[in-house]
């Protein structure tokens, strides 16, 4: 089982309007455009992962969930648990 | 942080409704999972530094809280640190997730702030009304104008009827990206 990557931020940003690190992973990706989640863990320099996003990006955020074991269900019971406390 | 134009303040309604139960649906569910596309298109296009969308740090708390492999508590699920980027969450003293969310929409209205109260939530409106009552000091009798007078409501059905009359542009991108696969 690969070990569980840690990341410090995680956003949705378009390709295009990367700029720096980020935009040299994109080019060697291949990437010119379109929308991505862009995630970034720092160790001693940041790291930058690019995930394009095809489709609904509500299912791309839902399969960040999914990455935690986090179902829609999960969520929801989470956020009625929270009005019961 | 710059606010846009209208600054929207989500109820925890609009997350349940996203991901509630499909055995148990809501009839403002298509419309919440439309205006959370909407949120990830609009922020996509602004800075760092812009906000579109807040709600109380409680509301995401309730979520983060109750997940799963949080482990050490360094840990942040990759799900709830890409919500923060796109509603950004604002912290209360105040626990109770519906109460939270009202405190933020009076402080910021209060300030200037264009604001539009998002919930999902029937009779949310006289809900808060209660809550006024409940706490307001002076004698002003609270009635549902005044509410409205200090900042709107709406319903994800509402908005997204309103959304698609006044943000053609960010709407058109939306089913454009929906439909991409």
């Amino acid at each position: 089982m690969a070990e569980k990557k840690f990341f410090d931020d995680v956003r949705f940003v378009r390709i295009e309007k990367l700029k720096g690190r980020a935009k040299e992973e994109a080019n060697r990706m291949g990437l010119k455009e379109g929308l991505a989640i862009l995630k970034m863990s720092i160790n001693s320099l940041p790291e930058y992962e690019i995930e394009v996003v095809k489709g609904d990006p509500l299912q791309a955020l839902e399969r960040l969930g999914l990455a935690d074991g986090i179902t829609p269900e999960r969520l929801s019971q989470a956020i009625e648990k929270g009005l019961k406390d | 942080m710059i606010c846009m134009a209208s600054l929207f303040i989500l109820c925890h309604t609009i997350f349940h409704d996203v991901w509630r139960n499909y055995e148990r649906p809501s009839e403002h569910q298509s419309s919440a999972r439309f205006f959370v596309r909407y949120l990830i298109e609009k922020r996509t296009s602004m800075t760092d530094d812009d906000v579109i969308a807040v709600t109380s740090e409680e509301v995401i708390n309730s979520m983060s809280g109750f997940l799963p492999n949080q482990g050490s508590g360094q840990y942040q699920a990759q799900l709830v640190l890409a919500l923060k980027n796109i509603v950004f969450p604002l912290p209360t003293k105040i626990q109770n997730l519906n109460e939270s969310v009202v405190i933020i929409a009076d402080v910021l209205a209060s300030r200037g702030t264009d604001v539009i109260l998002v919930s999902n939530m029937p009779n949310k409106v006289n809900k808060i009304v209660d809550f006024y009552q409940k706490y307001e000091k002076t004698s002003k009798k609270w009635q549902p104008k005044h509410i409205d007078e200090i900042f709107k409501i709406m319903n994800t059905t509402e908005l997204e009827a309103h959304l698609r009359k006044t943000d053609k542009e960010t709407c058109n991108n939306v089913d454009l990206q929906f439909e991409s696969v």
